[in-house]
């Protein structure tokens, strides 16, 4: 497979990326990993007149503080699984990164891309949304705030305008009180393979063992990466009691609206997704109180 | 902005200045215009990792970059790791334990492998599967891959695997001529 | 050899010969290949899986700047023939009683109508292949579309399209075979089991896609291809065939081979197409195939309907066996489909002892890519179907389903066997090596652990045990085909003392080289380093038909023995001149001849330089010349076939005992497996780091079969598995260390009592899993009836069964 002909221009730095994509508007694509792009470029299925490379761009550093962490939209999958300020705050962005693809994808692919390139069954996707994360986009008009639960907007659609980047990713700060535990599980064919279903949970505890706040992000259940709001709404306030937990799934299970692919049908991504869904939030749960989970679905 | 676009770059140690066309795959760069032919093509899509290379020392699949994203980075390839007569310890241990049939994945196989044992160089068994994830092999089965991955870590005992590579004579052009 | 988890060390004096020009990158396989000058194919493939043609246009894509040349099949060149057929697509006296094979005449580029998704029409030839990629896209073709057939079921009705409106119907091949009396045996039967069983279509997948460079010398009419093939002499009689050009001489040349397994064992049209190319643009052109373009156009396998009937005793022993075995071969392109077929007809008896068998096969033409070999050939599928049977019969009966097999196995001492298919059994202990499993899987202790889990109706996952012996029939013949069973090797010492062995054979990682030098090792004494093996090419090496059907290990391995005898008597006869001691006097060792009483001793190169160069020195009545020729003919295949389709078309039986304990996730599907024991007889070991690795790719590749990997198409014609993205090949995550044992029956027919390695592993793990999922959902009353196990498929099984819906 063999990318079709463009033209090409190495950013000297973001604010010649922002020019030039807003110069060239629909007809141009950054570059950033290259890991959709690439792909989709090789199948001739994206046929840009140019290309804007961002790549080499200095990545910036992800950084933790008072008002939460910011992850730059260059960061790769790589360093986001190895990153200890990640890592510190959640457990979710660990088991999302180190589920996609493989190593050398992971070494090249970044954390902006895959959001921008809004797979409906995006690891990241999930996990952020769980998070509540934010998107700063930025374009030469200026900067703006979108949360990743209104940014996407169909398979492979986001909000982002065509000459906009997303700069950074912000995941907002954890509350002081209660223990928090975050988990992200994915039913995949093989090793790599894209999700068949994803299901990401950030999960707030009090010292009742009362869910004081939830977050769910599901990859692959649906036309877009998602929250379900009404499913966090059910079991905020309540302990996680077996018949809550019960009662989540059984919501949950009804509100999807599967789709069916080479990879799964629908029926059988409505089944799996309460399933996931339980396997995780009890992961979050035994990471909220401390304990070591299996990161596998089963 | 348009037409060819010129990419320095580093690979196993020398240094290279080529025009390219945007599109060009990296993979066809170092196959068709370095002849480096131990960067192989058997998927297309990513899955099969038989074009795994280093880039500034990370294992990557060169059939899904492009050749102006090595711009002004270093490239090491199967090539650049054995020099004159003695095998790299990695290659050494694929052979020891019969982790090869056919030879197709081989090269991208020890590049995997070179890559993990950089980050982690006492792997458990179940770490070498994850890390061999990106890369298909028909032949082998696996498991002498594996006992290869865990044998080179034995012999190299902590050693970045690229730290015992022979120095670079750092002749590229000249060597190779332009194209 | 230990039984246990193998970690290979290989052995000193069987390193491989092979691995260091792999290891230090120094390799060259068909597409590292690309002389100056060369141009690069791109081929358009139809869209549709049937549709009439009406007009391909090229202008566009020929006035694009960097374009060469461009073909569709309304221009070809005048010297362009159809596809000569390849073994087994002609109407062959070895088929007497059983007629119908069809053939159609395919151009390598679809003329009339397509008929797979994926099928050539059209092809360009450029200056760099980015650009001849460009110009499919400027390609102009208008198709009217027809309804395609992809069911073998439905394309057998009278409404279906007719996929070669020539033939009247869909039927390829039509071939029936008995032995006995079926009848009889049925009508005696206690029980009678009706079973529709089915294999599914997946392929061999090398890692390494095809890949062909043509050059063509009008001054000496050679036309050279370097061709990914496992069949290079194969090749070039075909492609001689099927150009009408005056003193064409064509050479292939193919090793080393990326990986074949079967897929590059088949006539294909981009060989043809290369050839055609190469003569009309008198510069060299080379075709890399796609991963897609391989999924979707090369070759498929294992599609099979069987429609069963058994008939048993009481106590379980098998009385008669009769089948109905629908194929679905796809378009009938010259790639060996009905070989495949009719070989599973030959085995569904498996390793029993069926004394009344009958079986009609019909080979179905649908709009699906052609069938073509697949490691396993036919077998897998006869195993899968057997294997089956033995545990639904268990099942049935309520008997254990080892104590079914162990009641019906071929028992040692009746070997060489001959069974009701007229198939010669060389040599086994079944029931040794299923007892072996089943010890080594621990089958009692997880038998009680699965009978206390469901007595106490403990949640959680759900435990199976599945196993099955499976036969691997190996070296195959076929009379008046291209595999005639012989090998012929070709052996020379040059006056140096150094050995060339040329071999018909053909290495896609095998590793023969290797083999071959511990055989002259063996039989002349001479150090591996002093060995120069030559194969893979139809110009040096002698006429032969390839590597297929693990044909090396037994009649390869032969010819070289063989050879090396010969030429090890002439060495003798020479030396005992040179000495002056007898014959019996000598021993050939460390690269030269020693006598045993006076331990006075000559090399081989003072041998060599008398045959060539001082002729004084050798016996009056020798030839001068040190080499030698030798065609090892199987003494176990059968020349002719009876008038109810029975010969004995393979030479060599081995066999694996294999058993896996697997639990099932009843919330999703998913399966784990918790233990995989594989007890393996392929005859005596010459490298056991060669049959050791061979029979561990195999299993992985068994797995893939059986859990990961398909080719579903939609019932328009569509392919759905077109790149590795979908069509998963399983990683090393996916496959568990294997626990080996090896049983050890000499083949008595062969010189070295080798049987065939590296196939049977592929043909075990289906029926295990299945067998094994099986047994787990017990308790549920499923039937198992489709692969591969994806767990979407386990849990629709479990959903059925608790009577959720459909």
């Amino acid at each position: 497979m063999y990318p079709a002909r463009f033209d090409y221009i190495r950013a000297e730095h973001w604010e010649h990326a922002l020019e030039v994509l807003a110069q060239h508007g629909v007809e141009a694509r950054p570059l950033a990993g290259g890991q959709s792009l690439v792909p989709l470029l090789k199948l001739r299925l994206a046929q840009p007149r140019l290309v804007v490379d961002i790549g080499h761009l200095p990545r910036g550093a992800v950084v933790a503080d008072g008002s939460g962490i910011r992850i730059p939209a260059l960061t790769r999958h790589a360093d986001a699984e190895r990153e200890p300020v990640l890592g510190l705050a959640t457990s979710l962005v660990e088991d999302a990164a180190s589920h996609i693809g493989d190593p050398q994808i992971r070494h090249m692919g970044t954390v902006g891309g895959a959001l921008a390139e809004a797979d409906p069954s995006g690891d990241w996707s999930a996990a952020l949304i769980a998070l509540r994360a934010e998107v700063v986009c930025q374009s030469v008009r200026g900067a703006r705030t979108i949360p990743l639960r209104a940014f996407f907007q169909g398979p492979y659609s986001t909000a982002l305008a065509p000459d906009e980047l997303i700069a950074e990713v912000r995941i907002p700060p954890r509350p002081t009180a209660g223990r928090t535990g975050g988990a992200y599980l994915k039913v995949e064919w093989r090793a790599g393979s894209f999700a068949v279903a994803g299901v990401a949970v950030e999960l707030v505890l009090d010292e009742e063992r009362r869910c004081r706040d939830i977050g769910i992000g599901l990859a692959a259940l649906g036309p877009r990466p998602a929250a379900d709001e009404v499913v966090e709404a059910l079991l905020r306030g309540r302990p996680l009691t077996d018949d809550a937990v019960a009662d989540a799934c059984a919501l949950l299970g009804r509100r999807l609206e599967p789709y069916s692919d080479t990879r799964a049908s629908a029926e059988y991504r409505r089944a799996l997704g309460p399933v996931v869904f339980e396997r995780t939030l009890r992961n979050a749960a035994q990471r909220a109180l401390g304990g070591e989970v299996d990161a596998r679905v089963w | 902005m348009s037409g060819r676009v010129l990419i320095e770059v580093r690979v196993n140690g020398a240094p290279y200045a080529r025009e390219v066309e945007p599109r060009l795959l990296l993979v066809d760069f170092l196959r068709d215009r370095l002849a480096l032919k131990s960067v192989r093509i058997g998927c297309d899509t990513s899955n099969c990792g038989c074009c795994t290379v280093l880039m500034d020392r990370w294992s990557v699949k060169a059939c899904t970059l492009l050749a102006v994203q090595a711009h002004g980075r270093e490239i090491v390839t199967l090539e650049g790791l054995s020099r004159d007569r003695a095998l790299h310890p990695v290659p050494e241990a694929f052979a020891r334990a019969h982790a090869l049939q056919c030879g197709y994945c081989t090269s991208g196989m020890v590049m995997a492998a070179v890559d993990l044992l950089r980050n982690n160089p006492h792997p458990e068994r179940e770490e070498v599967r994850r890390a061999l994830a990106g890369n298909l092999c028909r032949c082998t089965g696996y498991a002498p891959i594996l006992d290869a991955v865990l044998a080179a870590a034995g012999s190299l005992d902590g050693a970045d695997p690229l730290d015992v590579i022979a120095p670079a004579d750092d002749r590229g052009e000249e060597e190779h001529g332009r194209d | 050899m230990k039984a246990g988890v193998v970690h290979i060390e290989r052995k000193a004096g069987t390193e491989r010969r092979e691995d260091e020009e792999i290891l230090a990158a120094r390799v060259r396989y068909a597409a590292d290949e690309d002389p100056p000058g060369t141009l690069h194919a791109a081929i358009y493939r139809s869209p549709y899986a049937h549709a009439r043609i009406r007009g391909v246009d090229l202008t566009r894509a020929l006035g694009l700047p960097g374009v060469v040349y461009g073909l569709t099949a309304r221009t070809l060149p005048p010297y362009a023939k159809p596809m000569s057929p390849f073994p087994f697509q002609t109407t062959d006296p070895f088929l007497q009683g059983n007629p119908t094979i069809k053939f159609f005449p395919h151009y390598g580029l679809a003329s009339d109508k397509v008929r797979f998704v994926g099928e050539p029409v059209a092809v360009i030839v450029a200056e760099d292949r980015y650009v001849a990629e460009d110009a499919l896209e400027l390609i102009d073709a208008e198709y009217d579309p027809l309804p395609a057939v992809v069911d073998e079921e439905l394309a057998l009705t009278p409404e279906s399209p007719v996929v070669y409106e020539g033939w009247g119907d869909n039927v390829m091949l039509r071939f029936r075979v008995a032995g006995g009396d079926a009848d009889r045996a049925f009508a005696a039967a206690d029980m009678v089991l009706r079973e529709k069983i089915k294999s599914h279509r997946f392929a061999a997948t090398p890692i390494e896609p095809r890949a062909i460079l043509a050059r063509y010398d009008p001054g000496s009419h050679t036309l050279d291809l370097r061709d990914s093939t496992q069949i290079p002499h194969v090749i070039a009689t075909v492609l001689e065939a099927s150009l009408d050009i005056p003193h064409l001489k064509v050479r292939v040349r193919s090793s080393p081979v990326g990986g074949g397994f079967g897929t590059k064992w088949g006539f294909y049209p981009e060989e043809w197409l290369m050839a055609v190319l190469a003569v009309a643009v008198r510069r060299p052109v080379r075709w890399v195939e796609l991963r897609r373009e391989h999924l979707v156009a090369s070759s498929h396998a294992r599609e099979q309907t069987h429609f069963i009937e058994m008939a048993l005793t009481r106590d379980g022993r098998i009385l008669g066996i009769r089948d109905r075995i629908l194929a679905n071969a796809g378009a009938a392109y010259p790639q060996g489909a009905a070989a495949t077929i009719i070989t599973t007809a030959m085995f569904v008896p498996g390793a029993y002892k069926v004394e009344h068998y009958e079986a009609t096969v019909l080979g179905v033409a649908t709009n699906k890519a052609p069938f073509g070999a697949h490691r396993g050939f036919g077998k897998a599928e006869a195993a899968y179907v057997i294997e089956r049977m033995m545990d639904i019969a268990a099942g049935a009966l309520g008997l254990d389903p080892a104590e079914i097999r162990y009641r019906n196995f071929i028992p040692p001492q009746e070997f060489p066997y001959v069974s009701a298919t007229g198939a010669r059994y060389d040599s086994g202990n079944y029931a040794e090596a299923l007892r072996r499993c089943l010890d080594l899987l621990e089958h009692d202790r997880w038998r009680a652990e699965q009978r206390r889990r469901r007595e106490r109706g403990v949640p959680g996952p759900l435990l199976g045990i599945g196993f099955a012996l499976a036969l691997e029939p190996s070296s195959a013949t076929r009379m008046n085909s291209y595999n005639a069973g012989y090998f012929s090797v070709t052996m020379r010492v040059d006056p140096g003392g150094r050995v060339f062995v040329f071999s018909s054979g053909n290495d896609e990682g095998q590793g023969h080289a290797t083999a071959a030098a511990q055989l002259l090792q063996q039989e002349l004494g001479v150090e591996p380093d002093s060995v120069v093996y030559v194969e893979g090419d139809s110009l040096l090496c002698p006429y032969g038909s390839g590597s297929y059907s693990s044909r090396f290990s037994i009649v390869g391995t032969s010819a070289v023995i063989g050879a090396a005898r010969r030429l090890r008597a002439k060495i003798l006869r020479i030396a005992s001149y040179l000495l002056r001691r007898p014959q019996e006097d000598l021993a050939v060792e460390a690269g030269g001849v020693v006598s045993r009483s006076t331990g006075e001793r000559i090399t081989l190169r003072d041998v060599a330089r008398a045959a060539y160069l001082r002729l004084w020195e050798l016996p009056p009545d020798e030839d001068p010349g040190l080499d030698v020729a030798y065609h090892y003919r199987d003494p176990n295949v059968g020349l002719v076939v009876d008038r109810n389709g029975r010969v004995a078309m393979f030479s060599s039986y081995p066999y694996t005992a294999d058993g896996a304990v697997v639990e099932i996730d009843p919330d999703t599907g998913l399966l784990r497996i918790l233990r995989y024991v594989s007890v393996h007889d392929c005859g005596r070991v010459l490298n056991e780091a060669i049959v050791v690795g061979q029979h561990l790719g195999a299993l992985a590749h068994g797995i893939g079969g059986a859990l990961y990997e398909e080719l579903p198409y939609d019932a328009g014609g569509q392919p759905l598995h077109q790149t590795f993205v979908d069509y998963l090949v399983p990683t090393a995550r996916e496959i568990p260390d294997i626990i080996l044992d090896h049983l050890m029956t000499p083949n008595p027919f062969t010189p070295a009592g080798l049987k065939g390695t590296g196939e049977t592993g592929t043909v075990s793990p289906p029926p295990v899993f299945a067998n094994a999922v099986e047994d787990a959902l017990r308790p549920l009353g499923v039937k198992v009836r489709a692969l591969p196990l994806r767990p979407e498929r386990i849990w629709r099984y479990m959903r059925t069964a608790s009577g959720q819906g459909g």
